[in-house]
Formats: C-alpha cells, structure tokens, sequence
C-alpha cells in the first residue's frame, strides 16, 4: 500500500474534522477522496502529508509513519492544491529552476515538454498568471521528478473545462506507466469518473464508501417499480436510499444491487410490475450516499 | 544539511531581498561616506583636532547611534523579507512540500541574517570606533564583538519573533510592541529614562550589558529565544512556541528585579 491509515481522528477544539479514518490507496492507483464542502477531505490529505497532525491514530505513507514524513518521502511526493501559497515574485522558469535541486529524479526533458504542453510563459512572474496557468506551473513542478504519489487538493476550482482537460490528460499521463499512485480530492465528480480506479467518500469526517469504481457501479442501480397502491413511510430495507414513491410509481436507489433484485422487491411488494434497475454515473451514486441521513 | 541546498537558498533569498539588502549596505557605505575625511587624517591631526576642541566625539556618537538606529530598521524590515519567505513554521504552503529540510533552511537563513544583520553592523561599529573615535585595533576589536554580541542577541530574538508570525505587518506590529515594552519596563525598573531619548534598541534584560550579573541570565534567555526558532521550525506547534516565547521575554524583567 501506497498510503495506509488506521483510525485516524482529528479533531478541532470540540469539532471533529476527521473521526476514524481507514483509508487504503494500492500502488499505481488513482483514488478519489470524494465529499461535500466540510467532510473532511482537506483535513485529511494534509494529515497525509504531515501538514497537520492528527489526534489519534496511525498511518503510513510510502511506508513512512505520518509524523515521520520527511525529506526522503517528499522527494517522492508531488502535492498540488487549489489554495496553495507560491513564491509568487519568481518567474515561471525561475520557479521551476528553484524546485530542481530538491529532487533528484529531476527530469529536465520532460518539465521542458510538459512547459510546451502547458503553453506556460517562462519569463513571466508566478503572480501575473492566471488561476489555472499557476495551477499548471505547480503541476510541472510536482510532476518533473516523476513522482511516486501524487496528492491533489481540489484541483478544478475555478477553472475553464480546457484547463480542466489539460489537467486530467497530465495526471493520466503521470499515472499511466503505473509507478505513480494518486489522490485526489474534489467534489468535481463530473471530472474525476473517468479517470479513477478507486473512490472513497466522506461525510462529517467518516469514510461511508472505500472501493473500485466498478465495484461501485456494479452495486449501485437506480430502481423504478409500479407498485399500484402501498403504504409506504420509510425504507423497508436498509440498503435501499433516496427513496420517493409517486404512486403507482416507486423509485429507490438499491446499493446492494443483484440478479435477484427483482424477487425482492416482489417480497416486499408483491404487487410490483414492471421493475427496472438502471445503472449509475458517480455522481448520481455521491448524491444519493450524500442525501442518505442514515450514513 | 547538503551545502549545494543551502548556497542555492542563500542564493534564492539574496536575489528575492536585493533591493532591501543593497539598500541596507548602501546606507552603510553612505556613513562611513560622511566620515570619510577622518579616515585620511593622521593621530597627530586627530590630537590637534581634539585638543583644540575640535574632535568630533559627537559626530562620533552619533554616527555609533545611526549604526545602531539602522540595524534596528534593518532588522524589521530585512528579517521577515528572509523568513517568511519560507513560512514553514506557521503555514501550510507549498514550502512545506517540498524536500528542502529544516536543517538547509535554517542554516541558510542563520548565514543570510548573520551577515547581513551581525557581521555588518558590528564591523561598521568598530570600523566608525577606530576611524573617527580614533580607538586602538585592540579596543576596536572589543567593540566590534560587544556590537557583534548584541546584534546577535537581537536577531535571534526577532527570528523567534518572526518565526510566530505568518505576514510582515504583524510582525513589525509585535516586534514594536516589545520594543515599547522594553522601554517602559526599562523606565520601570531601573529608572532608565534616557532609553526614551537614545534611539537605540537593546533588549538590556536579555543582553546582560548593565549588569555582569545578569550576562549568565541573558545567554540563558537567548538560547531559550533558539530554543524557540528551533521548536517552532521542526515541530510547528505556533501555541508552544507562544508560550515559551512569552515566558522567556518575562523573564528579562523578573531576572532584572531579583538582581
């Protein structure tokens, strides 16, 4: 495991940020730390990288202890985040020439590419530049020394959909040859669905969803049945959310969708006609995990 | 700590504070400008000079005071340039991601502010000492250290200032702060009311100048304000370095009262 943590808590006075955290992230994976604004995922990507020590509990990253994070692991670690501070008086070039000695996988020819792709001005000062160039320019400087784990902190704020694609395109590339593991923490899902492996979502500082996105989506079925006349108050299964009944319509999302899902929905309703199950985008399985209270 | 890091900090900083530091030596060169004519005279003109009463003991003075006033604005303005621009004691920026090792920066930073804000002004002190006090190398060569002490003194003491601090206003808003402290615990406690009139900065509690007694005291006190750059640096706990910083900068009068 890239990163490994054990029951991480953090905790800011008397708010909890973080409560029990267990995330695990393979090597050469792309996970997406998913959540709404306050769940927890800034907090947690800067335990990860020694920004911020947690409370209690355990983790490791590229086998270090999280207190322990130090020169030798952050030559590996490329870290990218919306609200980064940049040494905004330096030049793009001199930006880039500042980083370089501080990493000895430093591959010149590849930021000389990357600086190309990104059509980035050399001689122009990190402050001149717009959100997303500065935001390109920070990714050349995490990317040039080939780095072992990328950790990106919201990274699409603000940005138009062509930055946006040049973006996902650099950080496919990076992950591409396998050595590079990523996470990644946003809450734009549109962005992300194509090109992670593995998702977790948080809600008030608790992982609620670990796993593959296939996994995920093959679990995941948004169900419509006619059910002609049924009370129906509440849930009468757990693993059924978001559930609306517009009589003779019923419509639930099934998080533990299989082949038999028609049988049991007959159980419950042996009235029910005409069930279908329809597969899921991410974004509409985030929704409906973000809108269920009892998570 | 790997020297081609630090020599590329150093580089980093002297290029991102250029205007601030040629400002600084050039202020220097502008005083010894003025005294320049002392500097060609021989010890039987100065003599003359003396006993006619011409002498300029005054200028002299005032000269050692412009020195001392200079290194006083010098340090506010040219050590939170050097620190924060590597905030990594209170801010979680992009600095702290990146491999450069608490031991290259601080050692970076400790050569930068020591010669800019230690060897320079002291060497000007007992270069004016000699030249127009018209002192013997010996006695120069004392008032180069002392000056060298106490600029040292100083500097450690705004670093762990500075270290507390995210922005450079509010490190000058503190910085000021214990300045006017300073001068009114020295009006307090000893009754030094001409700390009012000399427009020099000397944190005396922590300096042990007055009293001999006190030297082991202040050493204890600036090693503890070290001690507080180096916790702060390495484990960025701001609320216990506030605590120590504090408790050490009480220290000075409480020492004071029980001489």
């Amino acid at each position: 495991m890239i990163i490994e943590t054990h029951q991480l808590h953090k905790r800011y006075g008397k708010q909890t940020a973080v409560a029990g955290l267990n995330l695990q992230l393979p090597e050469g994976c792309i996970y997406a730390l998913l959540g709404p604004n306050g769940a927890g995922k800034t907090t947690t990507l800067k335990m990860l990288m020694n920004l911020v020590e947690p409370t209690s509990g355990s983790g490791c990253v590229l086998g270090a202890p999280l207190q322990r994070i130090g020169r030798a692991e952050l030559q590996q670690i490329g870290y990218i985040s919306e609200n980064q501070e940049m040494p905004e008086w330096m030049r793009v070039e001199d930006f880039l020439a500042f980083c370089q000695p501080f990493y000895p996988s430093w591959d010149q020819e590849l930021c000389n590419q990357m600086v190309a792709n990104f059509e980035l001005p050399l001689g122009r000062k990190l402050k001149e530049l717009s959100h997303g160039s500065r935001l390109k320019a920070s990714l050349v400087s995490s990317l040039a020394y080939r780095p072992r784990l990328l950790v990106i902190d919201e990274p699409f704020g603000g940005l138009d959909p062509l930055v946006r694609e040049e973006l996902v395109s650099a950080i496919l590339a990076c992950a591409g040859d396998g050595n590079c593991s990523t996470i990644i923490s946003t809450h734009d899902i549109a962005e992300i669905d194509r090109i992670v492996d593995r998702i977790g979502i948080l809600k008030t500082g608790t992982l609620i969803v670990q796993e593959s996105l296939s996994e995920l989506q093959q679990r995941f079925r948004r169900v419509v049945a006619r059910i002609e006349d049924a009370a129906i108050t509440q849930s009468p299964l757990p693993s059924w959310l978001d559930l609306q009944v517009d009589l003779p319509m019923l419509s639930f999302v099934e998080s533990q969708y299989s082949a038999e899902l028609g049988e049991r929905v007959r159980a419950i309703y042996p009235q029910a006609s005409e069930i279908e199950a329809k597969p899921m985008s991410l974004k509409e399985i985030f929704v409906s995990l973000s809108k269920n209270q009892n998570l | 700590m790997q020297l081609n890091l630090i020599s590329h900090l150093i580089w980093t900083d002297l290029r991102r504070n250029r205007s601030l530091l040629l400002f600084w030596i050039g202020l220097l060169g502008v005083l010894f400008a003025c005294f320049w004519p002392f500097l060609a005279m021989s010890t039987p003109q100065l003599d003359e000079m003396a006993n006619t009463g011409q002498m300029p003991m005054r200028e002299a003075f005032t000269a050692m005071g412009a020195v001392a006033v200079c290194s006083l604005w010098a340090g506010f303005l040219i050590l939170p340039g050097i620190l924060l621009e590597h905030p990594s004691s209170v801010s979680t920026t992009f600095w702290l991601t990146r491999p450069i090792g608490v031991g290259n920066l601080l050692a970076a930073k400790a050569i930068v502010l020591g010669f800019f804000l230690v060897l320079l002004p002291s060497v000007a002190d007992g270069t004016l000492t000699m030249v127009i006090a018209h002192e013997p190398w010996g006695e120069s060569l004392s008032v180069t250290l002392q000056e060298m002490e106490i600029c040292l003194r100083q500097v450690v003491f705004l670093s762990a200032l500075c270290s507390l601090t995210r922005r450079r206003s509010q490190f000058i808003k503190w910085a000021f702060t214990a300045y006017i402290l300073q001068i009114i615990w020295n009006m307090l406690l000893l009754g030094r009311w001409h700390q009012l009139l000399l427009p020099v900065w000397r944190f005396d509690f922590h300096m042990g100048s007055f009293s001999s007694k006190l030297i082991p005291a202040s050493i204890l006190v600036t090693v503890g304000f070290f001690g507080v750059i180096l916790h702060q640096y390495y484990t960025r706990k701001t609320r216990t370095s506030l605590v120590l910083f504090v408790a050490l900068f009480l220290l000075g009068p409480i020492v004071t009262l029980g001489q």
